[in-house]
């Protein structure tokens, strides 16, 4: 139990430093078509034990998002993605339940769950943050060409770092 | 209260997900410069459409209110109108003494076919119209007031058998009576005009100013013919009037200021 409390907080500090002080300065900038980011800190909400409740995750998203914001000088920008996402993580995790059900012990891992379970399962997600970042970065439809463009982007070069990052670490919590 | 715990204990995440995106959205409205324009902008948009929108809703919802005032005013107006229209009456151009009271009256029923017509004026008792006042249009004499009732009067028109006028020829001033005999309402005869008197075709036939009806001088034709009849030793004059009374719209009843004293002093006179 506390190893996973423990884990769980080393990469929520990692996983924002890494994001706020070394990913962010390697935004790729499309001119007038707005920016490519690479977000990985998703992945801290995508690793939370299985059993976490649902209250604590959206608390804890909306902590990590506040975090990247004040950073990234958008305050609330990034808290709203990842309250968006961590709200339908449960919804996600249903759809894609094993035949026999979860194990409410384990956490959602490439090394519990396989590495297409964990694919879909991060893609899902990832996808839904990166978009609702964008809607809400753009504030207006209006820029929905632009949305889209950043959203595909910025999601395919995340969800390949955050995957190779899985592959590479295979953590059990 | 138990159900409000209930309902936190069951739907607790979903009202902490609304709530936290709430307090995020502020947040982001309040912090981000591009985002509060827009959200700015959105919401005066926004602001003004709904304006419209409820303004459009309160106007649609008044129309009944405004349709009935309009209906309201517009009755009035025709009221107004058709009032005006009787009594906004056109001076009469014609240089009247300054002690004959002039009352403009319309003209609301007439007949002009028979032998003893009459002509019905919109003026009565009222508007100080009395029997035996004289009736004059723009262009001659019409002619006497028979009898009043509180808003109309009748008129005895020259047109009609019973009626006598007291007239003189302008240019020699020898004076006749004027009565009607042919069925035509244009043609006038004028007799008792002494033999000796000239008379050329064309010459005016004017009032005489002698009654206490008429003043002195009002036109009333020209004319046509004259001629002595056989054994009379008056001539008989053949008048066209100026004044169409098929076609009389409007009227003037003129009263005398001095009629009474007049006309006493004339039966003092007689009764002598």
């Amino acid at each position: 139990m506390n190893r996973v409390i423990w884990s769980n907080g080393i990469r929520f500090i990692v996983l924002l430093l890494i994001q706020t002080l070394i990913l962010r300065r390697v935004t790729y900038d499309w001119g007038s078509l707005g920016y490519l980011h690479i977000l990985i800190y998703p992945l801290f909400i995508l690793l939370l034990p299985i059993k976490t409740p649902r209250a604590l995750v959206l608390a804890l998203a909306f902590l990590m998002g506040i975090g990247v914001d004040m950073f990234y000088n958008s305050l609330g920008v990034h808290a709203s993605a990842l309250v968006f996402m961590a709200y339908f993580r449960p919804f996600v995790m249903k759809i894609l339940e094993p035949y026999g059900g979860y194990n409410v012990e384990d956490s959602p891992t490439i090394r519990n769950f396989g590495t297409g379970w964990f694919f879909t399962y991060a893609a899902i997600l990832l996808f839904l943050h990166i978009f609702f970042y964008f809607c809400v970065e753009a504030f207006s439809f209006v820029f929905i060409f632009e949305i889209m463009l950043n959203t595909i982007f910025s999601f395919a070069i995340s969800i390949i770092i955050i995957f190779i990052i899985q592959l590479i670490l295979r953590p059990k919590y | 209260m138990q159900n409000i715990l209930q309902l936190f204990a069951r739907y607790g995440s979903h009202i902490l997900f609304l709530g936290l995106e709430i307090f995020c959205f502020i947040l982001i409205i309040n912090f981000n410069k591009t985002q509060k324009d827009i959200y700015l902008n959105s919401i005066n948009l926004f602001n003004g459409k709904l304006t419209e929108r409820v303004d459009k809703t309160r106007d649609y919802l008044k129309l009944q209110e405004i349709n009935d005032s309009l209906t309201n005013e517009n009755s009035k107006l025709i009221q107004r109108l058709i009032n005006e229209s009787r009594s906004n009456l056109p001076n009469l151009e014609m240089d009247i003494p300054e002690d004959y009271v002039i009352i403009p009256a319309l003209v609301c029923d007439k007949t002009i076919n028979l032998k003893n017509n009459y002509i019905t004026l919109c003026k009565g008792e009222k508007d100080g119209v009395k029997s035996g006042m004289g009736v004059i249009s723009n262009n001659g004499v019409v002619g006497l007031v028979r009898s009043v009732s509180s808003d109309f009067s009748i008129v005895l028109p020259i047109i009609n058998l019973l009626s006598r006028t007291s007239v003189s020829i302008k240019n020699s001033n020898y004076f006749g009576t004027m009565k009607w005999q042919d069925s035509n309402p244009l043609k006038m005869v004028v007799e008792e005009v002494p033999k000796h008197a000239k008379i050329t075709e064309g010459d005016t036939i004017i009032t005489s100013g002698y009654s206490t009806v008429f003043p002195k001088g009002i036109p009333i034709g020209k004319i046509t013919n004259f001629y002595v009849e056989q054994g009379s030793a008056n001539f008989s004059i053949d008048v066209e009037v100026n004044e169409d009374l098929a076609r009389l719209e409007y009227a003037y009843i003129i009263d005398y200021k001095k009629k009474a004293q007049k006309d006493s002093l004339t039966n003092l006179v007689i009764n002598e």
